[in-house]
């Protein structure tokens, strides 16, 4: 399952019928034909071509952006939960900042600012939205391995902060944020739909499966499979990371090995 | 200690008696005094009032080469704070601490931890001291692998095999992970990261009151084969007075942060002096008939 | 058997206590708890095999008398009070045996009048007592809660009764200390309230799991006499699960050890420590460390308790046991080896004579 959702993204080039560019304007909104099984969209481009392509731009950034968050959250958790103090009090308000700001609203107004709408630019605003609730989990989970007393028996032993961190609190504090951070990527990939649908995501030569859900708004009335089979393919993509995040749980658990 | 003093309030002052049953030859390997733990309350946006009574108030003691001395005392009475602050993983409010005449509490980074390797600790719960996801194997070799000197490279494998072996655990097993082991097993293997480092005081944080009864004497046999063999020292902290006894050569009975007698085992249980001590005697369970 | 659950009955409604009299089975002159070949079972999961974590718990307590149940982690103690108790954790269920409260089976009723007689004939107290007791209730209205459950008073009636139970287990300023919450009291007091909430209703028969190993000795010490002197009071009969053979030493009047899911012996309590006739009873005896015997090393048992997913064949201590022999593969039934003294061991002669 988990492999199923990545499958098309990385293959996208070999399983789409022809170029998704190659449009011509009398087929318009045609519903299935041969060659194409889910018909084509407004522009009379072939829509299953649309759709697997567009795995491609919704996946990276779903990953990107949760990777950059995964990462932000594991740095600043790891150092606010182990170091405490002050440390912790800047990491903690500045959290707290981004948790008093509705997050839809502060995504637009953001992306509003930035010029370009790519696949990057985009990433990033939503990795700025998405790491705060991951860093806080990451850093509750260092505060509960941090007491236990395999780390004081580290320290005892001579360990420099750098080697406690990495080889004991990090590994074992990070499963509750790696499962968090495999069901949010689905939670991101909704999130830049949603950006997309209310035209401030990624733009039109881009095809991520919320710029053809955009584009399906207008005339979904009339031709149903423009809204059906990208909604469908986000709908699967979304279900098989939040089955990632299961397997993520169980393989973490050191007695399962 | 006068004898008129303890007389007049027997809750203030402690009493010492230094009987030695060791030779005062053997060279001193810890010293610790006049040491005081406050744990501070505060933080940002917390009132910084001064806390209460402190968890460590003003501790000495003195530990010779090969020497075990038992600390006994109830919950909450700081005795693992105690032992915090002799192994330095805690820094005392006042007071210091010599290990082979070498003060840890003003040492810092990598001076510090270069000390410490005389003093370890054997930890009480067997099932948090080790971490999970590393195989038996590498708790053992973390210790060498922090300190190059001990053991070179080549060397390691056979050390941890050594060490493995010498705390009584099949070294076939090392590619096992904690979870696989028993309660004792595991304790077994916390005392053999301890002894990596071939440290000359161990500090035992009551060890042993975690395992059940017919794998406590196993252990407690294990502490005693090793120090005969390698001559360490310990501070054997413990509440149950029947272990201490069988273990130690001097008792130090602690009550509310202080220690409020230390002497010989056969001072301590034949002739309590502090009433403390003898409450405590008393209300142990009888000896088996 | 991880987390204590509430002690308080889980239902709500006054329940209509049929007098213990009128079930079936009631026999006046029967022992007030009776626990015979009972056996409790882990059913197998996703991620371990079935376990049979009690496989043949037989013991008896006696009217006004104290059994002590003693045995290591694992060895089902705690599993068989709770299955008498119906308070197994989640998944484990009782599949044979009984457990007979003065001759009735609690074990064989409808769950309704079982839960009727739990609490009011037979109670039970844990050994965390913080997470046995509502955090957010003050004590008082804990106990009073009790009567009122089991229907019998009305608010201010119950409440000055659960005043009355605290000043009797010894706690000072009972009427104050009733509006407190369980956190404001110390161990020693928190476990002197779980055992007032026990003999609220004046029970037959008292289960105290572990109830003094979280205790400093100091205070084990009063809790332990405390129960004695409530027994006497109260002609009641007390079972007593303890890890500690020595904690138990003063206190009971016979001793029950059990090892792998079974009791392998049972004895007064004085016979039990002078003349052990069950290799591991005698080992158990001799791990504990006694004056005079500095220097010397204990006599260590080998091994460690047996895993109830992988149970040794034959009788559990076989692969510990310093006298094992081929027919040890069979497991020893509990006999008679002395009057009033049971054993489960084909070697029972030579261990005590030894």
């Amino acid at each position: 399952m988990c492999a199923m959702a990545v499958a098309p993204g990385v293959f996208s080039g070999w399983f789409g019928h022809g170029d998704p560019r190659e449009c011509t304007l009398e087929r318009s909104g045609q519903g299935p034909a041969a060659g194409h099984p889910f018909g084509f969209d407004i522009q009379g481009c072939d829509l299953y071509s649309n759709v697997v392509h567009g795995t491609r731009d919704s996946l990276t950034i779903g990953l990107l952006a949760t990777g950059l968050s995964f990462a932000v959250a594991v740095v600043l958790g790891s150092l606010a939960g182990y170091f405490g103090g002050l440390v912790d009090q800047v990491i903690s308000r500045v959290m707290d900042i981004f948790f008093g700001f509705p997050l839809l609203i502060g995504m637009i107004v953001v992306l509003q600012t930035f010029g370009v709408h790519d696949v990057w630019s985009v990433s990033v605003v939503l990795a700025l939205f998405t790491w705060p609730s991951l860093t806080r989990i990451m850093r509750s989970s260092v505060l509960a391995v941090r007491s236990l007393e395999f780390v004081t028996a580290a320290r005892e032993l001579g360990a420099g902060t750098l080697r406690i961190l990495v080889r004991h609190v990090i590994p074992n504090a990070i499963a509750p944020v790696a499962v968090l951070t495999s069901l949010s990527i689905g939670a991101v990939i909704t999130a830049e739909a949603a950006l997309t649908f209310l035209g401030v995501g990624l733009t039109a030569p881009a095809m991520s499966w919320g710029v053809q859900l955009n584009a399906a708004q207008e005339y979904f009335t009339e031709h149903l499979n423009l809204l059906v089979f990208p909604a469908l393919f986000l709908s699967v993509a979304v279900l098989s990371f939040v089955l990632l995040g299961d397997c993520l749980r169980d393989a973490f658990d050191p007695r399962s090995r | 200690m006068s004898r008129s003093s303890r007389a007049v309030s027997p809750d203030e002052s402690p009493v010492n008696r230094d009987g030695d049953p060791l030779s005062s030859a053997r060279p001193l390997v810890l010293e610790a005094s006049d040491l005081v733990k406050r744990h501070r309350s505060s933080g940002f946006l917390r009132s910084r009032a001064s806390s209460d009574t402190p968890a460590v108030d003003g501790v000495s003691l003195r530990l010779r080469q090969g020497e075990t001395l038992g600390l006994v005392g109830e919950s909450g009475c700081g005795k693992s704070s105690l032992a915090r602050l002799l192994t330095a993983v805690d820094r005392p409010t006042s007071g210091h601490v010599e290990v082979l005449g070498r003060r840890l509490d003003q040492l810092d980074g990598r001076a510090l931890r270069a000390a410490r390797r005389n003093i370890q600790l054997v930890f009480q719960d067997p099932y948090t001291c080790l971490d999970p996801r590393m195989t038996v194997g590498a708790i053992v070799r973390e210790p060498l692998l922090i300190h190059r000197d001990p053991a070179p490279r080549r060397d390691r494998r056979r050390r941890v095999a050594e060490l493995l072996e010498l705390v009584g655990l099949n070294p076939d097993h090392a590619d096992r992970r904690p979870h696989e082991f028993s309660g004792g097993q595991r304790q077994r293997i916390g005392i053999a990261r301890a002894l990596a480092l071939r440290p000359e005081v161990v500090v035992c944080d009551e060890p042993v009151s975690a395992l059940d009864v017919s794998v406590q004497a196993q252990i407690v046999n294990l502490f005693t084969a090793l120090q005969r063999e390698l001559g360490i020292a310990y501070v054997f902290i413990s509440h149950d007075l029947a272990v201490v006894e069988h273990m130690a050569d001097r008792v130090a009975v602690m009550h509310h942060g202080r220690i409020v007698e230390q002497g010989t085992v056969d001072e301590i249980y034949d002739h309590a002096r502090h009433p403390y001590t003898a409450e405590l005697l008393s209300s142990s369970p009888a000896p088996l008939p | 058997m991880t987390t204590a659950p509430y002690a308080r009955p889980q239902h709500s409604g006054p329940l209509h206590p049929g007098p213990l009299q009128d079930l079936p089975g009631y026999d006046p002159g029967a022992a007030p708890l009776e626990v015979g070949g009972l056996q409790v079972e882990f059913p197998a999961t996703r991620s371990r095999p079935r376990a049979d974590v009690v496989s043949g718990a037989t013991f008896r307590v006696a009217s006004g008398r104290t059994l002590a149940v003693v045995g290591e982690s694992g060895s089902g103690k705690s599993l068989t009070a709770r299955a008498v108790m119906g308070l197994l954790p989640h998944g484990a269920r009782v599949t044979d045996g009984h457990a007979r409260l003065c001759g009735v089976d609690l074990l064989g009723l409808p769950d309704r009048q079982a839960r009727s007689l739990r609490g009011r004939h037979i109670a039970m107290v844990f050994q965390d007592a913080l997470a046995a007791l509502n955090p957010v209730v003050p004590v008082g209205h804990q106990i009073a809660e009790v009567y009122r459950v089991h229907g019998c008073t009305g608010r201010r009636e119950a409440f000055d009764r659960a005043v009355a139970m605290l000043a009797r287990v010894g706690i000072p300023e009972p009427a104050v200390r009733a509006g407190h919450y369980p956190h404001q009291f110390s161990g020693g007091m928190r476990q002197r309230v779980m055992i007032a909430m026990a003999l609220a209703l004046t029970p037959r028969v008292l289960i105290a799991d572990e109830p003094t190993t979280a205790l400093d000795v100091t205070v084990q010490a009063q809790i332990l006499g405390l129960l004695k002197s409530l027994k006497d009071q109260h002609g009641l009969s007390l079972v007593l699960i303890s890890h500690d053979l020595s904690v138990v030493a003063g206190t009971a009047d016979r001793v029950a050890v059990m090892y792998g899911g079974r009791v392998v012996e049972e004895a007064a309590a004085d016979d039990l420590y002078a003349r052990p006739a069950h290799p591991y009873t005698r080992a158990l005896l001799d791990a504990v460390p006694r004056r005079g015997h500095r220097g010397r090393p204990l006599a260590a048992l080998p091994g460690a308790p047996p895993d109830p997913a992988r149970p040794p064949g034959g009788c559990p201590f076989r692969p510990r046991c310093s006298l094992a022999q081929a027919d040890c593969a069979v497991p020893p039934p509990l006999e008679t080896v002395g009057p009033g003294h049971l054993s489960a061991c084909h070697r029972s002669q030579e261990v005590s004579a030894r």
